[in-house]
This record gives C-alpha cells, sequence and structure tokens, in this order.
C-alpha cells in the first residue's frame, strides 16, 4: 500500500513537472530586454485596446487595406475559424483608444455628407515612420522568436539587421495572400537596393535573373546566415552545385583546391564573357598556369585558342590528371 | 496525502491556464465583435498564343524556348477556414512553365510546391583549324563530327516543402526535398585520336547527350525549448547520370573514357540552436557535418562546419556582433586507378595520384555598428581568417593563408530626401594561394539616392577596387613578380514621374575591370619566356530607357529599351615568345546587345482583360572574330493574352 502511494506520488509529481516543463518551454524570454524599444513598441500607456472591430468598422479608408489584408496570413489571424493564433490590428500598432477618441457612426455620416474624411488620431498609434529599424523588426520577432522561426536563425548578426534593414521592408503585411515575396518578384524587390546586382545580370552571359528563370534566393538568403554574401550554404561550391552538381565532385584528379571557390574564375551575376568568366580566354588561365611549349607557330595558335577545347574536364576529372579526359 | 494532491490539482487547474489553452470571455456587445468577412474564392484564367521568330544564333534568345506556341495560365484563392489554398500557374510552352502552389490547415500543416523550367539554348561552336590546307598530324587537326547540330539544356526544378506542428506547441517536424532534372543536348570537344588507328590526336567537336537527376531531401524537426530553440536535420543528397555519362574515344589505338560525369552521393546532419531574437544579447551557433563519395572512382570528401555568433546590444546606438567560423574539407582521393578502369580494356594503370587538398580553415570576425543620431549609421567590421592545407607541398601552394580585413561604412542621411552610403575596404593576404589574389585589396564605393522634386528620383553609385600582388608563383619560376588590378563600376538612374499616370526612368551602367600582369609563357624550345605586364582589359556600358504609362484607369502600357555593349581582350607584347597579334585576337570580343519590348493590358468590363507583348532582341558579334565563342543573332517574341478574373 505504502509502495503503491509512492508509486502515485511519483507519477504525479512527474506529470505536474511535465506540465510546468511545458508551460515554461512554450515561453520566450529574451535575455536582458531592449526595455528602450519595448517601450517604443508598446503604444500608449494611456491607452487601452478597443478591439478589431473598432479599429475598423467606422473608417471607410481602412477598406482597402483590409480588403487586402484579409486574404493575407495575417489577416486570416484576425478570424478565430482559420486556426491560427489570433493577431489583430492593436497587436502590432498598440493600444487604439485614444486614435478614436471622439470618433462615432454619426460624425463619420455627418463628414461623409459634408464630403471630408474622418481622420483619425492615429499619431497616438505606435509611430511606425520614425521607428529604427531594430524597433520595428522587434515587433515581428515578439511573436516568431517563440515559434522555431529557423528561417531567422542568423537576423540578428546578419547584414541586413546590421545595415538598418527592418522586416517591413521586404514584407508588406497588408497586402496579397502571401507575405512572402513571391519567387518571381525577388528580382524587383532585391535590386531596389542592389541597383549595381541588376545591371550585372545585363551583360550578355548571365544567370536568367532577369528572365525570372532563377531567383535571388536561390543562392542568397535575405534573412542572413554566417556564410560570406549571405549565400545560403557554407561554400560558394555547395551553392554552386546545388544546380550544377556534376561540378561537385569530389575526383580523383581536382582541380588543386581551386575548385572550392568557383568564383576564382566564375563572376555568378553577369559578365561579358562566354560561361560567365571573370576575364577571357586564355589569359584567365595564363593567371596561373605557363603557357605551352614546344610548338610551331601555328600550332602555338591552337594552344592559346580556347584551353578547354582540350582540357575539357576542367573542374576535375576522374580520369586524367590534365583534365583532357 | 490524498489532500494534499487534491490541493496540488486544484492549483494547477486554477492557476496554469496556458497549458489547457482556454480562451477568456469578455463581456462585448455584439456590435463590438470583430466579424471576420467571408472571403470568396477568387480565379483568374488566362489563354494566349506566343509567335516566335529567330535570325541566326539562338544566343539572341538565350534563355527562351524557340518555338510558336499556345499558353495558358491562371490563379486560384481560395480560403475555405481552416484551410488556405492558393496555386498559381503558367505555361508558356512544354519547356517552359512555372507552377507555385501552397496550402495550409490552420498552423499545423503548411504545404508549399514549386515547379519551374527553363530552356538554356547553347551555340555550336566551330573548332577552327589554323592550316585547313595542310594534312597536319596534331592538334592543330580539327574533326567536326557535329556539324548543324541545335544543342540546348531543358532543366525543370521541383521544389517540395512540408511542415506538420503540434497544436498549440510549436514543434514541428519537417521535410524539405528539392528534385532537379536536366535533360541536354551539347557540345562536347575532345582531344584525341580522330581514328581508331591513329597514333596521334587532334581536337574533336561531337555531340553529347546526357540527362542528370539529382535528389536532395532533408527531414528535421525543431522546437522552442525554453530560453532556446533547437533546429535538428539529416539530408540526403544523389545525383545520377544517364545517357553520355561517358564518352568514348581513341587515343594511341586503344579506346579509352572520356568526360566521366560520375554519380554522386552526400548525406548531411545539421544542428542549430539559437536564444531568443528579441533580447539584448542574442546567440546563435551550427554545426553540420557532410560526407561525400563519387560513386564510380570512390573519391571521397568529409566537410564539417561550425559557427557561433553572439549580438549584444548595450545602448540603442550601439550593437556589437562577434562571429566565428570553422570549415574543414577532407578529401580522400584513390592514389591509384587499375587496369581495365571504368570496363576499358585499353585503359592501363596510373599510380603515384597526388593526394587532394585537405584544409581547415578558422574565420573570426568582430562587428559594430554605431548610430550617434537619427540619420548617421557607422559600421566597422574587422575579419581573420587563417586556411591550413594538407599535402600543399605536393601542389606547390602554401601551407597556411591568413587574411585580414578591414570594412568601415557609413549610412548618411542629412535630410528626409538624400541619403549617402560609402564603404571602404581593406584587404591584406598572408601567403596567397594562387596568382589571382592579391596581397593587397583596397575597394571602396559611394552611392547617393536623392529625391530632389516630388516628381524625380535619383541614383548614383560608383565603386572601384584595386588589388596588388608583388611576387607571383608560376612552378618553381621565381622571376615573375608583378600583379595588378583595377575594377570600377557606376551606376546612375533617374526616374521622373511626369504624372500619376507617365513615369520615364533613363539609366546607364558603366563597368570597367583592368588587369596587368607578369606572366610565363614557353617558346619552341620549352624554356619560360616571361612577359612583363601584359596587360588585359574589358567593359560594359549598358543604357536603358523604361516608360510607364497608364492614360486610363483601365489601360496600362510599359515599354523599354536598353543597349548593352561589351569588349575585351588580352595584349602580350614579348616578341620572343608570342606574335602579339596572333595571340590576342584570339580573345578580342565586341558584342553588343539591344533590346525593345513594349507591353500592355486593356481591362474590359466583368473582369475581362487582353493583353499584348512584343519583345526584340538583337546580339551581335561587332567583329565578327571567329575565335570569341559569340555568334550574332535576332530573336522576335510576340505574346497575345486574353484573360478573366471571377
Amino acid at each position: 500500500m505504502i509502495q503503491s502511494k509512492k508509486i502515485l506520488l511519483l507519477f504525479t509529481l512527474l506529470f505536474i513537472f511535465i506540465f510546468l516543463g511545458c508551460e515554461s518551454l512554450k515561453s520566450s524570454k529574451p535575455i536582458m530586454p531592449i526595455k528602450e524599444y519595448e517601450k517604443m513598441i508598446a503604444g500608449r500607456l494611456d491607452a487601452d485596446y478597443v478591439g478589431t472591430a473598432r479599429c475598423l468598422s467606422a473608417c471607410h479608408s481602412h477598406d482597402k487595406i483590409k480588403q487586402d489584408f484579409n486574404a493575407s496570413t495575417m489577416g486570416a489571424q484576425l478570424s478565430k475559424k482559420s486556426g491560427l493564433p489570433i493577431v489583430d490590428c492593436e497587436s502590432c500598432h498598440g493600444p487604439g483608444s485614444l486614435a478614436i477618441e471622439d470618433i462615432t457612426p454619426e460624425k463619420v455620416e455627418q463628414d461623409r455628407k459634408e464630403g471630408k474624411e474622418t481622420k483619425c488620431k492615429y499619431e497616438t498609434l505606435i509611430d511606425y515612420k520614425n521607428l529604427p529599424a531594430q524597433a520595428l523588426s522587434l515587433i515581428c520577432l515578439k511573436c516568431h522568436t517563440a515559434n522555431a522561426t529557423f528561417n531567422l536563425h542568423n537576423w540578428n548578426a546578419g547584414v541586413h539587421a546590421m545595415n538598418d534593414i527592418s522586416c517591413s521592408d521586404c514584407h508588406k503585411v497588408h497586402v496579397g495572400v502571401d507575405l512572402k515575396v513571391k519567387p518571381r518578384e525577388t528580382v524587383e524587390m532585391c535590386t531596389k537596393c542592389h541597383e549595381e546586382i541588376r545591371a550585372e545580370f545585363l551583360l550578355p552571359s548571365h544567370h536568367p535573373l532577369a528572365e525570372r528563370k532563377v531567383f535571388c534566393t536561390d543562392c542568397h538568403d535575405s534573412h542572413g546566415t554566417p556564410n560570406e554574401k549571405s549565400l545560403r550554404k557554407a561554400t560558394v561550391k555547395e551553392t554552386c552545385t546545388q544546380c550544377h552538381a556534376e561540378k561537385e565532385g569530389p575526383f580523383v584528379f581536382e582541380h588543386a583546391d581551386n575548385s572550392e571557390e568557383c568564383s576564382r574564375c566564375h563572376s555568378p551575376h553577369g559578365s561579358i564573357n562566354n560561361n560567365l568568366l571573370v576575364t577571357r580566354v586564355p589569359f584567365l588561365c595564363l593567371q596561373c598556369h605557363e603557357g605551352h611549349g614546344r610548338y610551331s607557330d601555328t600550332r602555338k595558335d591552337v594552344y592559346y585558342m580556347n584551353c578547354t577545347t582540350c582540357h575539357s574536364q576542367i573542374h576535375g576529372s576522374d580520369i586524367q590528371q590534365r583534365f583532357i579526359q | 496525502m490524498k489532500m494534499f494532491l487534491i490541493l496540488l490539482f486544484s492549483v494547477l487547474f486554477i492557476f496554469n491556464s496556458s497549458v489547457f489553452a482556454e480562451e477568456t470571455e469578455t463581456t462585448e456587445t455584439e456590435a463590438e465583435i470583430y466579424h471576420f468577412p467571408e472571403i470568396k474564392p477568387e480565379f483568374y484564367g488566362l489563354l494566349g498564343y506566343r509567335i516566335v521568330s529567330l535570325g541566326g544564333s539562338e544566343k539572341a534568345g538565350e534563355f527562351e524556348y524557340l518555338h510558336s506556341s499556345p499558353v495558358i495560365g491562371g490563379e486560384i484563392r481560395a480560403f475555405p477556414f481552416p484551410h488556405r489554398l492558393h496555386l498559381e500557374a503558367d505555361v508558356l510552352n512544354k519547356k517552359d512553365y512555372f507552377i507555385d502552389m501552397d496550402y495550409s490547415y490552420k498552423d499545423l500543416i503548411l504545404f508549399r510546391g514549386i515547379n519551374r523550367t527553363l530552356f538554356h539554348n547553347l551555340d555550336n561552336l566551330t573548332l577552327i583549324d589554323p592550316q585547313p590546307t595542310v594534312a597536319n598530324t596534331d592538334s592543330r587537326e580539327v574533326f567536326v563530327r557535329d556539324a548543324g547540330e541545335k544543342y540546348g539544356v531543358f532543366a525543370d526544378f521541383k521544389n517540395v516543402f512540408l511542415r506538420l506542428k503540434t497544436p498549440d506547441f510549436p514543434f514541428h517536424v519537417y521535410f524539405d526535398g528539392k528534385v532537379y532534372d536536366r535533360d541536354s543536348s551539347s557540345q562536347h570537344t575532345l582531344y584525341s585520336s580522330p581514328t581508331p588507328t591513329a597514333s596521334w590526336r587532334g581536337r574533336i567537336s561531337e555531340k553529347r547527350e546526357v540527362d542528370l537527376n539529382l535528389r536532395d531531401y532533408t527531414i528535421g524537426m525543431n522546437s522552442h525549448l525554453g530560453p532556446i530553440e533547437a533546429d535538428l536535420s539529416h539530408g540526403e543528397k544523389r545525383l545520377d547520370v544517364t545517357g553520355d555519362k561517358v564518352v568514348s574515344n581513341y587515343y594511341n589505338k586503344k579506346l579509352l573514357p572520356y568526360g566521366l560525369l560520375p554519380d554522386l552521393k552526400s548525406s548531411t546532419n545539421t544542428l542549430k540552436l539559437h536564444t531568443s531574437y528579441t533580447g539584448r544579447l542574442v546567440a546563435s551557433a551550427s554545426v553540420s557535418s557532410t560526407d561525400k563519395e563519387n560513386r564510380d572512382s570512390g573519391a571521397k570528401a568529409d566537410y564539417f562546419a561550425g559557427s557561433a555568433d553572439i549580438t549584444y546590444v548595450p545602448l540603442t546606438t550601439v550593437t556589437l556582433v562577434a562571429r566565428y567560423k570553422h570549415k574543414e574539407a577532407d578529401l580522400d582521393n584513390p592514389l591509384s586507378l587499375p587496369a581495365g578502369y571504368l570496363g576499358y580494356s585499353g585503359f592501363t594503370t596510373i599510380t603515384g595520384i597526388k593526394p587532394s587538398l585537405s584544409s581547415q580553415t578558422d574565420t573570426v570576425s568582430g562587428y559594430a555598428r554605431f548610430r550617434p543620431f537619427k540619420g548617421l549609421g557607422l559600421n566597422a567590421e574587422y575579419t581573420y581568417e587563417r586556411a591550413k592545407r594538407k599535402n600543399s607541398d605536393e601542389w606547390n601552394i602554401p601551407e597556411k593563408t591568413t587574411q585580414r580585413n578591414i570594412a568601415l561604412s557609413a549610412n548618411i542621411r542629412p535630410f528626409k530626401k538624400l541619403t549617402f552610403k560609402t564603404r571602404y575596404v581593406h584587404l591584406n593576404v598572408s601567403n596567397p594561394s594562387y596568382n589571382t589574389q592579391p596581397d593587397t585589396s583596397d575597394s571602396g564605393s559611394i552611392s547617393m539616392s536623392w529625391n530632389p522634386f516630388t516628381w524625380a528620383n535619383t541614383l548614383l553609385s560608383y565603386s572601384i577596387a584595386k588589388d596588388k600582388r608583388d611576387n607571383l608563383h608560376f612552378a618553381g619560376y621565381v622571376e615573375a613578380k608583378n600583379r595588378t588590378a583595377k575594377r570600377d563600376k557606376l551606376l546612375g538612374n533617374i526616374t521622373f514621374m511626369l504624372s500619376d499616370k507617365l513615369s520615364v526612368t533613363p539609366s546607364y551602367a558603366y563597368s570597367h575591370n583592368k588587369i596587368k600582369q607578369d606572366l610565363l609563357i614557353d617558346n619552341a624550345a620549352n624554356i619560360g619566356q616571361l612577359d612583363r605586364d601584359v596587360p588585359y582589359k574589358d567593359t560594359a556600358s549598358s543604357y536603358s530607357l523604361n516608360v510607364n504609362y497608364a492614360p486610363k484607369k483601365n489601360l496600362n502600357i510599359n515599354a523599354e529599351a536598353s543597349e548593352t555593349k561589351g569588349r575585351g581582350g588580352f595584349y602580350p607584347g614579348n616578341a620572343g615568345a608570342l606574335q602579339s597579334n596572333t595571340i590576342a585576337s584570339f580573345s578580342v570580343l565586341k558584342v553588343k546587345e539591344t533590346t525593345y519590348s513594349i507591353g500592355s493590358d486593356y481591362r474590359f468590363k466583368g473582369d475581362w482583360a487582353v493583353g499584348l507583348k512584343y519583345k526584340y532582341n538583337n546580339f551581335k558579334d561587332m567583329i565578327n572574330n571567329p575565335y570569341d565563342d559569340a555568334k550574332s543573332g535576332m530573336v522576335r517574341i510576340i505574346l497575345l493574352t486574353i484573360s478573366k478574373k471571377w
């Protein structure tokens, strides 16, 4: 009897521990909260939450925003039926009681008859236009830090965060079916800031980005990675061989460790030279290799027309060390 | 005991509300409850025809499938909560289509599938015999076995992502699959005997048809575990090659293999951990281990990559980041190949194969950002990287190479309509491994974005990089010294909003790459001749004009014209080793690409619309250099569509 009571107690304590553990497992606590930013995004402390209906009911200027928003993932989060966690207007914009103070449906109707648009006191909401980028991002990260959003794994130390790019610079919350940018639209979005990259893709030999056959996000992760140029993979070679897999190797005869770094010979965005080469052949090869010997004049011409006509397995060979086979 | 347990369970039920996820009820009036509108499904369908006209080389329409065809497309959006569905498809022809599908059920199931294809037209390049009237028995002779062949690559990319989540708890299991199929018909060149009985080799071009199938699957799980989140995944990658996987040809009266494309296999395990993203202190770390194997030759490679970073925000005006990255590449190649390798009886044993280079690279970097006031951001970054190689003696490259990199940048916004960005980077390399790697490199860039009037927006940017190298290495030859490189780019555009219906954007981009380097070229007696400061230069300039005009609410017109010119070449000068005229002529390039396009959409009542797009592209080899791999061509494409939304 005493033994069974002890076992029951043990299971009970275990059960309690799991439930308490689950609660702490779910919660997300920042290490040393940035109180200055927390204050900025908390909104007016003297305002109350009024609910989504009051944000949207009287102001018809919100109708277009509402219509676009409804079909988006964040819009769906206004509805319990969607099964998503509920996130409403004031979750991001702060408590709205001061904004709609003194606004009634009768006033809106009166203004409409007079040809005026009723404006709310939007300046009492969170001041998005003047928030620092880190604080703007914090509004999104409050939720996206607790739901195992691993595509943000390197966001804080990434090049975009370090250069004051916030989530809202790329993700337009109120527009569209999908908050993520469509793959075929990434070229327009990215080249708004990276205009010099767009120019590279206009060169005669280029990856078909402008033709919308490949996308910036095939090679780069805009949320940040520990790799150079925010490449998705740990090395340049791993990134390129996502598609050009036959160049990956390993081979019996490697091109030293040159083949680990495709950008030594290739310019991935665009080049005037065929095959995206950084310089023209044979100069490309002569930069590192001694030119051929034992020739007559006309045979010498052959050596310098195009090295890879003979050395065709230049990325690595399983047969012959000079890459001829 | 019983009372104790009852009290304990009571405490749990009363206070542990998040575990049981009960929603509190408010006393809202009917008028205050937000009724989410029912979103009706939306459909969009498109039918059309695409007319293609080609003259000359397919280079003019390099990534277009150059055959006329009907066109079909559409989009469906449906939100029967808790389901959400989005499907989009654009089919230009059987070789060029894009399909994107999203499905989600609550936050429990998330599915994304994308299938896209492209067709890449390739040129058939003619090998050139320098003495066409002389029957030589060496590499001067060419054998064109693919005259008139048309080449191209059809690539089909499929991406599938499926994520499952536990209810009310952030635990996910996911599958990420990529399948890449490539059917190619391309030119293969080789240096081989032209006939089974010849004991000499010439240059041969022939057709090669290869099919690649690449499968890259990753399964993983991640979860929130109190102060950290963890993600664990395992990936498998397989490459299978069929078709002309290996080409057979003769040398010295023996049938031998050429150009083997091996089947590859790799496995990767990855672990990622990070803290909350929202604190002053944020840390993340990841480790991954990959094993690769070449299934035809038996060559193997193991890779390990680990990285960690810590971000600290002591003040809102200051951000500090420290990063560490460690990479190991351990290559293990066979040191001999047996007789009869790959099933070729003529293949004789090869022994004493050099072991491949393995390496270990450590990178440490620190980054500081200071934003003293709104409108000014100052950044500084220091990176130290050390690469250590194994078997470097056999390859005549340094065992260790270290790099130190300092980058300084500033973002300045003196007032709302004007922004400057500047950046300066200094790189110092000890024991550079290849001649193209500099001892020192300095680069700088500046860009200005200015909105002087509400109807004008300008962008201007310039960047320059200079590399210097003092101790080139050519396999034991000590006299070669210098290499300098300079790259600069200029970009400018202005957008004029002439009215709310009309915008015009002219733009110009220029890039220039200039190198001067000592080259070593053997003479007829096989003695290296130094050619000092051989110049190389290539330049490109692009002009474009874009016009957007919407004269009516239901009519939209977009027109664009662009011209890109590129030229390049190198100019060796040592008369004792080279005939400068001949060698230079092989690499000289001068090309021009001109593109015009105009497109228009007109929307009728009832959500009908008609569209017309015209595109003209002309690629021209301006000097008709037979050696420059550039062939002239011109393509016109007209696309007529009719669409409806409902």
